[in-house]
């Protein structure tokens, strides 16, 4: 009770005093206002790209191994003279793959290529074409709008038939309803027979809203599928209990043996899965993070030097009134809360200004890009933590020194 | 009221005592305490506050101070063991800093 009506005497004391110096309290706020917003801002977009980035990778599978030519490796030591005299994926593997893997529960092989698409006078370039064998849909995992997936009759037979993306369906039919509809790949009619469900722009991996996704017995009609730069891989997912390294494991011995590899022969494919992505990314946040934080732990420094220095000049100013309380029985303890208060209120509002910046930029900048940039929970936390601290660091020097002032002495000043 | 003097003793150890919460201020909004959980970042921020408040206090010669201390660097000691980062360099300044005031603390002086 007595704790309680002491802070809120404080508080009055220390809200009146920083409301009659209103350009001191904007002045001395700014250093941690500028400090917080560095920081903070800093934090959300790292933190933002994170999760955008790890939505993107678990899209692409968290449980999915990829063969291919090159792995998915960062640095400078990368060796990719040892990479590239190896023979890419081939169609022929993949039957091979299923029959021996146990730990599987699905595999499908794809090559990516980009060409023109068009139905009647409309045309779409550099669309991505998806080719796939048939258990694709129990690879990746995708939900159709509109229509329906392949049957395995008509993978096996190669079809011409195509599911695609909404980017594609809007760009390509606008209001019309694209399902039975012919489009043309490189002068070849294929059915639509399904469209994705709209997924949104993916920073890592190709959106399914722009894919438009056929058969893989149909485009071998049409490319070689032998080409490196078709990008050929086998997507492989893990049975429920299997970890990606015990496939890993398994793939490694299954392709060593269909690839003829001698005991002492390195690898001639890699094996990767979506965490190596995710992982590459990690140094960069790191860098950006540290910057953040070393450019924002300056300015906070600096406006708690700021503030520290207008409590020294506020209870310099207000010597003589900290006198007459003391004199009417005010405790030591009431003049330290007092002045404390009032550096951790200025401290505290510095950083909410910051803060608020901090969402409005992300606003604007959602409002104008969509790039997802949230300011999150812990880093509101982060914000109102620091500055309630450096309100505290900075404030208690000043509001101890006021606080053992003599009575008679201040009163005199 | 009349201030007890502070040994030279109190003065050195509370210098770099201040050197090393300076120093330290940055890292409770460092990526790496960031990364450790939500409450990280607060739970350091009070016991580097709390470790502010109690040097001030020795430099003015109080007891409270070095009870503070004794009770921040406790915690402080005992969170970096639960969260398997305590290494003996941590323990260091902290054992210094109670064993000097240890010495001194009777001629300090109780009040606020």
């Amino acid at each position: 009770m007595l704790f309680g009506s002491i802070l809120k005497e404080s508080f009055l004391f220390a809200y009146h005093a920083l409301v009659s110096n209103k350009l001191r309290t904007i002045l001395s706020l700014l250093g941690i206002t500028i400090g917080i917003f560095a920081i903070i801002s800093v934090f959300t977009v790292i933190d933002s790209l994170e999760k955008n980035i790890r939505t993107s990778v678990a899209s692409l599978g968290e449980n999915v191994v990829f063969i291919q030519k090159w792995p998915w490796e960062f640095g400078k030591d990368y060796p990719w003279w040892k990479y590239m005299n190896r023979p890419v994926p081939a169609v022929v593997e993949l039957p091979e793959l299923q029959r021996r893997s146990q730990y599987a529960e699905a595999m499908t092989f794809t090559i990516n290529a980009n060409n023109t698409v068009k139905y009647e006078n409309n045309s779409i370039e550099n669309i991505n074409i998806t080719c796939v064998s048939h258990d694709y849909n129990k690879v990746k995992t995708f939900e159709l709008q509109d229509g329906r997936y392949f049957t395995e009759m008509e993978s096996t037979t190669g079809r011409n038939i195509a599911v695609i993306g909404d980017n594609v369906a809007q760009s390509l039919f606008g209001g019309k309803n694209p399902i039975g509809e012919s489009i043309k790949i490189i002068g070849r009619k294929i059915t639509v027979i399904g469209i994705f469900k709209k997924e949104g722009s993916s920073i890592v991996g190709k959106s399914l809203d722009d894919m438009v996704l056929i058969p893989i017995n149909y485009a071998r009609n049409i490319v070689d599928l032998r080409s490196e730069r078709l990008d050929p891989m086998v997507m492989i997912r893990a049975k429920k209990g299997i970890n990606n390294e015990a496939l890993k494991s398994e793939l490694t011995g299954i392709m060593r043996s269909i690839r003829k590899l001698k005991p002492l022969a390195d690898d001639d494919f890699a094996l990767n899965e979506t965490s190596m992505l995710s992982k590459g990314f990690d140094p960069i946040f790191d860098i950006i993070g540290l910057a953040g934080w070393i450019i924002g732990g300056f300015s906070i420094i600096v406006g708690g030097f700021g503030i520290a220095n207008i409590m020294f000049v506020s209870v310099k100013e207000r010597t003589s009134l900290i006198g007459i309380q003391k004199s009417l029985g005010a405790k030591n303890y009431f003049i330290l809360t007092q002045f404390l208060i009032e550096s951790v209120l200025l401290s505290l509002l510095g950083g909410l200004i910051g803060l608020l910046l901090v969402f409005i930029i992300a606003f604007l900048i959602n409002l104008f890009a969509d790039l997802g940039i949230m300011l999150n929970q812990s880093n509101v936390i982060l914000a109102i933590t620091v500055s309630v601290l450096i309100g505290v660091i900075s404030g208690f020097v000043p509001a101890y020194t006021a606080s053992q002032l003599d009575p008679v002495e201040a009163m005199r000043s | 009221m009349k201030e007890k003097v502070r040994p030279v003793a109190i003065t050195i150890i509370c210098i770099i005592a201040f050197a090393f919460v300076i120093i330290g201020f940055p890292s409770i909004f460092s990526p790496f305490i960031k990364k450790l959980g939500i409450g990280y970042p607060a739970l350091f921020g009070a016991i580097l506050a709390f470790n502010f408040i109690s040097l001030v206090g020795v430099w003015h010669m109080k007891k409270w101070g070095v009870f503070t201390y004794f009770i921040t660097a406790m915690i402080n000691q005992s969170i970096l063991l639960l969260i398997d980062r305590w290494s003996f360099t941590d323990a260091i300044v902290p054992v210094l800093f109670i064993s000097i005031t240890y010495y001194y603390y009777k001629q300090m002086d109780n009040n606020l």
